[in-house]
């Protein structure tokens, strides 16, 4: 390790070597906001473990990894994006905002990825308080698809040159490699028809289309149709969205079905006021809305069930405040994900959930609090799950059989995540290889009473697996495991421990 | 074994403070610290490797933030290894969490119960599965009003000398004979286990002044070292400091 250190002295006096002092943000991390183990906070120092690959429970670690959130029931499709280009549309999810004590002209960033590298996408720095400066792009140094191996790498970033110095950086993540094909080309188009006018500015991003009404009154005729406005994203053009764009669009979307706001209100310049006026005036018709890493008040949270009678789907990630008043005015609620929210009690979420939302396809809820098996009973009224994540959660509990009694009411499920629930036993994984014959996703992560024999059942019984986790599952050997590789070759088993 | 024990002890504690006062600085600081060293060795000393903060089945740190510096030691319970499971394990992960918490700053220097609460969860939200169970006990110097503040779980524990007497002692916690109270992760399905919680530690707090000496130790210290002679070697120790 001095080793690595020791390449970063330099010998000019003006240089100097910076860890990270601070992380403001980090949007996605394996634990909550006070968990030390995997969480974002380990960002903070220097590197404790290069070369040394492996999952260090004091380093970050992303939860997300590969395709298999597409592949999740709860996977919806990006809407508002039609006028990106493949390059400026990228498929990133997540980022983390690093600070360090001295701000600088950046002459070197070195990233030290110890487990499967290759997730960093985009660095940018801030300057000037509010504008941010690319650094590096993953794609101007490889060309995609991309792999890299197994092991522990430095990424060397040798940024541009700035003008103004910047002490924070934003590293963006990709969720995984995806390819849009949209091309543009140039044509004389104002002697176009309306409708063929419409569909060209559907292909203008938000702050293109508030120029455009500019131009002539035809211009802004089209570019203010609803139409225009029944999807936005204001996530992808989250550092131009000011509360100016905001009120333009709020204008003009008089039938708005999905609104992404995600990284526009902590990270961005929307306040809570704004966010409250715009579902108060045009939630009526929401069907989908976004709100990650957006401070969202409980004062609009308890009336957005007036606000957005039509809600299908929510995500507040970061976002925590109380749920149940949504729940229980949300019959049509379909997809739940509150990871890593520890504030809430489980015990009244599961309640009101098997009492009030029937229509429940996802509940995402790894790393939540008071759990109980009177919770899991309740959710068996829920009988359209399909995918559920309970990882991290019956800490204390070593219940036996925790789940054989609910999985016989969920005969959809197709993805299902267990993982560091200990107590879940070899007799729980063979009930669920008997009901749930929709199985695609399989979780279950140090699981340690799990038997070889069970999961061979799941693998016998669920021709629709794809993904099998079974890291950290003692009672599980390796050999095994590539043996089951051989017998079932559509399936990715993972089994990755040091 | 006793003598020699003895012997090995007072020995390492003699030459470990003798680097530590090679190494002082020489002008007076402005704020009060504590100054620590560490000994100790494992029952099967010729076959274990050195590892930084584990010794054998027991495990220590030190960690020090603005407002307060922090010792620990933890002592896993040898019973696990024949369920095959390394009992130093739990130790030391438990104490490695809590000097990562404390290096940063989750943690309040009046509330070491809290401390130990927090390596304790820290300790289940580790991806691979640790089992097993130990003592605890921390002992926190607060710069603000010059005490200490203490936990206790089990029977590890402390001592405070000061003029060749003990001033401060930790209360040893026992459910019956060498079963000492514990926090434990058994594996999942055995409910018979013995566990306790962090809440069940003995707390204490005492004013402490220059020169007092604290001797923070598993109980094969106190087991094997008679006490007068551990106060005396410890106070002498101390006059070496001042």
């Amino acid at each position: 390790m001095e080793r690595y250190l020791k390449d970063l002295t330099l010998d000019r006096p003006d240089y100097l070597c910076q860890y990270v002092e601070c992380v403001p943000l980090a949007t996605n991390q394996y634990g909550t906001e006070a968990d030390i183990s995997y969480t974002a906070l380990n960002l903070i120092g220097p590197p404790m473990h290069y070369p040394e690959h492996a999952d260090h429970s004091d380093s970050y670690l992303l939860p997300s990894y590969g395709v298999w959130p597409m592949e999740a029931p709860s996977y919806a499709p990006e809407f508002g994006t039609a006028h990106l280009s493949a390059r400026e549309n990228l498929p990133i999810h997540d980022f983390v905002t690093v600070t360090f004590e001295q701000p600088v002209y950046p002459s070197k960033i070195l990233i030290y990825e110890t487990y499967n590298p290759s997730a960093v996408y985009r660095v940018w720095a801030r300057v000037n308080e509010d504008e941010w400066k690319l650094m590096w792009d993953l794609r101007d140094h490889y060309s995609e698809p991309i792999t890299f191996p197994e092991q522990a790498r430095i990424l060397e970033i040798h940024p541009p040159a700035l003008k103004e110095r910047t002490n924070m950086l934003r590293i963006e993540f990709m969720a995984s490699s995806s390819k849009s094909d949209l091309a543009a080309n140039r044509v004389h188009i104002l002697d176009l028809p309306d409708e063929l006018l419409l569909q060209i500015f559907s292909n203008l991003d938000l702050p293109t289309r508030q120029v455009t009404v500019q131009v002539c009154e035809k211009f802004a005729r089209i570019a203010s149709d609803s139409r225009l406005y029944r999807e936005v994203n204001f996530q992808k053009c989250w550092m131009q969205t000011d509360v100016k764009l905001f009120n333009f669009v709020m204008k003009r979307c008089n039938n708005i079905r999905k609104l992404d706001l995600s990284w526009c209100g902590s990270c961005g310049s929307l306040k809570d006021c704004d966010v409250k006026r715009f579902l108060y005036q045009r939630g009526r018709s929401l069907t989908h809305l976004y709100m990650n890493e957006v401070t969202v008040t409980l004062d609009v949270l308890n009336k957005l069930d007036r606000y957005c009678p039509l809600l299908k789907e929510l995500c507040m990630r970061n976002t925590s405040e109380t749920l149940e008043v949504i729940l229980v005015n949300n019959k049509a609620l379909q997809h739940l994900k509150i990871n890593c929210c520890p504030i809430l009690d489980m015990k009244i979420i599961a309640a009101t959930l098997g009492k009030c939302n029937h229509e429940l396809v996802t509940l995402n809820a790894y790393k939540t609090y008071d759990w109980n098996t009177a919770g899991l009973i309740s959710l068996q009224n829920c009988t359209k799950l399909q995918e559920l994540d309970i990882g991290w959660t019956f800490q204390h509990d070593s219940t036996d059989d925790l789940l054989t009694l609910a999985v016989a009411h969920w005969p959809q499920l197709k993805r299902l995540c267990l993982a560091g629930v200990r107590s879940v036993s070899s007799e729980d994984v063979l009930q669920i290889a008997q009901h749930c014959p929709a199985l695609e996703q399989l979780d279950l992560m140090g699981c340690i009473r799990v038997e070889e024999s069970k999961v061979d059942a799941v693998l016998e019984r669920c021709p629709r697996l794809r993904l099998l986790d079974l890291t950290y599952c003692s009672s599980i050997r390796l050999d095994w495991v590539e043996a089951a590789r051989e017998r079932y070759p559509t399936v990715c088993m993972i089994k990755m421990e040091s | 074994m006793r003598s020699w024990t003895t012997r090995w002890l007072s020995r390492a504690l003699h030459q470990n403070w003798q680097a530590v006062s090679a190494t002082a600085e020489n002008k007076p600081r402005a704020y009060s610290r504590l100054i620590s060293v560490v000994s100790g060795f494992p029952k099967n000393l010729a076959q274990s490797k050195y590892k930084p903060g584990k010794m054998g089945d027991d495990a220590w740190f030190t960690a020090n933030t603005k407002s307060a510096d922090v010792l620990g030691v933890a002592d896993g319970v040898g019973g696990w290894r024949s369920y095959g499971i390394d009992p130093g394990e739990f130790a030391t992960v438990l104490m490695w969490n809590c000097e990562r918490l404390v290096k940063f700053s989750r943690f309040d220097p009046v509330k070491p119960v809290n401390l130990i609460a927090s390596g304790f969860r820290e300790l289940q939200a580790n991806r691979k599965s640790i089992l097993g169970s130990s003592t605890a006990c921390i002992v926190v110097f607060n710069r603000e009003d010059s005490s200490i503040y203490t936990a206790n779980i089990g029977d590890s524990g402390f001592i405070i000398v000061r003029k060749g007497e003990i001033v401060h002692r930790s209360e040893e916690q026992q459910h019956y004979f060498n079963t000492p109270f514990q926090l434990s992760l058994p594996p999942p399905g055995h409910t018979d286990v013995l566990s306790d919680s962090p809440e069940s530690a003995n707390t204490t707090t005492f004013p402490v002044c220059n020169g007092d000496v604290i001797l923070v130790a598993t109980d094969g210290v106190f087991d094997n070292v008679p006490i007068k002679l551990l106060v005396d070697t410890l106070q002498g120790a101390g006059n070496q400091m001042i």
